[in-house]
């Protein structure tokens, strides 16, 4: 009697420290959702950053051509998210033509090529990327990696989305590496076997059999490290230059749409439309990772069916 | 006629012997059964056939294994193609995630024979036919290969493994986990196949070996005990072990 109370007592812990999670989750969303949807709701914000605005080029004064422009705090301010868009999908491009072909590559090596002992000094070491914070990633960045990219490639800004965009891969790596191994360690020794039994090599079987066994892994292994840096702040903020110019070239400085919540939501005049934008900028994120986030577990599962053999 | 001769085989891992020196000839055109308790060596063995003991560095083979007067772990041996010439069914069925049509042209592609085309085809419906699987699949081809039951699998495998017409053909308790049926169809389908190769059967079910080898080798615990005609093993063995192995008295 007495260890079926404790049971339950333990069971009821449980479920309230999960579902507190959860509930905190929606709080979160609906504090920064409330907090955005006066872009939509009130008329002083909407006249000054509304929908149109932040969207769609504008010109701030009668006879200036249309533009887009971030420029919250000048006279006349400017809020285009275009160019914050664009600096965003621009350094993680760059990250991601970085760290995906690497971090795949190591993967396949870990799991199809390496011996055990190599496997278990590879996939701890990559881990260990992970626990870097990310403030050391930048400031390494800014006042390191900056200077020899730009020495090395001769460009005009010390600090652009190539850097930027190389130190942001470098948090990528280990998240694509972890989740992408996993999806070829878990693709069963079984069909490696029946594949080198054929007279296939290594490089034969990882191809042909394990690569298209785990695919749906992968794919998931690459969409968390799209999401983890369209998220990412400190790094950007740090080595990017921080400037929101309109520019889709990788030699630029630019400015990301989480640094700029970071750096400005600090100073920013509390419910001013500028306040507001911020906040509508954090819901974007929100919505673009959590989709990010779904599709990756969407394709996990997908994996697990396709080994299992209970959907292919 | 020889086609394979093992010569004093021996496989150890770190200090225990797995495998205590074997020597034994497989001739062509002959299933012979390799039987004997778990543990005794029968799949080590077999896997040294097929050089797939090189996925284990543990495990290191010494002796001699000749196919045809070429030594298997010779110095530049190619091992793909040894490999081709070697087919191996597995205990546990082990089709790929992918269509059945796919499964069966895999070694073809892998080879670099082609993969598709009226002749692929034709190979196709020869290997199912052979492998008694023709009629349940044959307007499923292009079907995901995990969708059929552990037997239609396991036949599967069969075919896609002499889709590369290979000459020995290693099969490693092919019907452990199979109900009767599916084991019926497959032992009928050796019995076709050895017109066209030689077949090593690994199997624990004596009754199996009786059933359907020309010669039956006994290993226990890593020694060849005994090899002979099947008929002289289960009716008259000279050794005192393999007549209580056969009879059920142990193992």
């Amino acid at each position: 009697m007495r260890k079926k109370i404790t049971e339950s007592v333990i069971e009821a812990i449980i479920h309230i420290s999960a579902s507190l999670a959860i509930v905190g989750l929606v709080l979160i969303f609906i504090f920064i959702g409330k907090e955005a949807l006066h872009i939509l709701t009130s008329s002083e914000v909407r006249q000054e950053a509304g929908l149109s605005r932040l969207f769609l080029p504008h010109s701030p004064e009668p006879g200036v051509p249309k533009e887009f422009a971030w420029q919250p705090v000048s006279d006349i301010p400017k809020y285009s998210l275009f160019p914050l868009m664009v600096g965003t999908l621009k350094v993680t491009l760059v990250a991601l033509l970085f760290a995906l072909p690497l971090a795949l590559g190591a993967a396949i090596f870990s799991s199809e090529f390496a011996p055990s002992w190599l496997r278990e000094i590879i996939k701890p070491s990559i881990e260990l990327l992970a626990g870097i914070p990310s403030v050391v990633l930048g400031f390494f960045a800014l006042m390191v990696m900056a200077t020899a990219i730009q020495n090395a490639l001769g460009l005009d800004y010390r600090l652009n989305a190539i850097n930027a965009g190389i130190a942001l891969g470098l948090a990528v790596i280990p998240i694509v590496f972890t989740v992408a191994e996993d999806a070829l360690t878990a693709v069963p020794q079984s069909f490696r076997e029946g594949s080198i039994a054929l007279g296939a090599t290594s490089w034969q079987t990882a191809w042909r059999v394990v690569l298209p066994a785990a695919f749906p892994g992968i794919f998931a292994a690459c969409v968390l490290g799209f999401g983890r840096a369209i998220g990412e702040t400190m790094i950007v903020l740090m080595s990017s230059g921080n400037a929101a110019i309109m520019s889709f070239l990788p030699t630029y400085p630019l400015r990301s749409l989480s640094a700029t919540i970071a750096a400005e939501l600090g100073e920013v005049v509390h419910g001013s439309p500028h306040y507001h934008v911020l906040f509508f900028i954090g819901t974007l994120l929100f919505i673009f990772t959590f989709i990010l986030n779904l599709i990756g577990q969407l394709f996990v599962e997908r994996l697990k069916d396709r080994l299992s053999g209970s959907r292919a | 006629m020889d086609k394979v001769i093992v010569e004093n085989l021996k496989v150890k891992k770190g200090n225990v012997a797995i495998l205590r020196g074997i020597s034994l000839t497989i001739r062509t055109h002959e299933i012979l059964a390799v039987i004997g308790p778990a543990g005794s060596g029968k799949t080590t063995f077999l896997r040294c056939l097929n050089r797939l003991i090189d996925l284990e560095p543990e495990l290191k083979p010494e002796g001699r294994i000749t196919l045809e007067g070429v030594k298997i772990y010779g110095e530049g041996t190619d091992v793909s193609f040894l490999r081709r010439r070697i087919g191996m069914v597995f205990a546990v069925p082990n089709p790929l995630p992918m269509s059945i049509l796919d499964n069966l042209t895999l070694g073809l592609r892998i080879h670099g024979l082609g993969g598709s085309g009226p002749i692929t085809l034709e190979r196709v419906e020869r290997s199912l036919k052979a492998a008694y699987l023709w009629e349940e699949v044959k307007d499923r081809l292009k079907e995901s290969a995990l969708k059929l039951s552990g037997g239609q699998q396991q036949r599967l495998c069969l075919a896609r493994s002499i889709m590369v017409d290979p000459e020995l053909l290693l099969l490693d308790e092919p019907c452990s986990g199979l109900d009767p049926i599916s084991t019926a169809k497959i032992e009928e389908a050796l019995q076709g196949l050895k017109r066209e190769m030689s077949i090593v059967l690994v199997t624990n079910n004596v009754k199996q070996a009786s059933r359907c080898s020309d010669r039956t080798a006994f290993l226990l615990m890593g020694d060849l005990v005994e090899i002979n005609n099947t008929d002289q093993i289960f009716t008259n063995p000279q050794d005192g072990r393999t007549s209580d192995y056969v009879s059920g008295r142990f193992g």
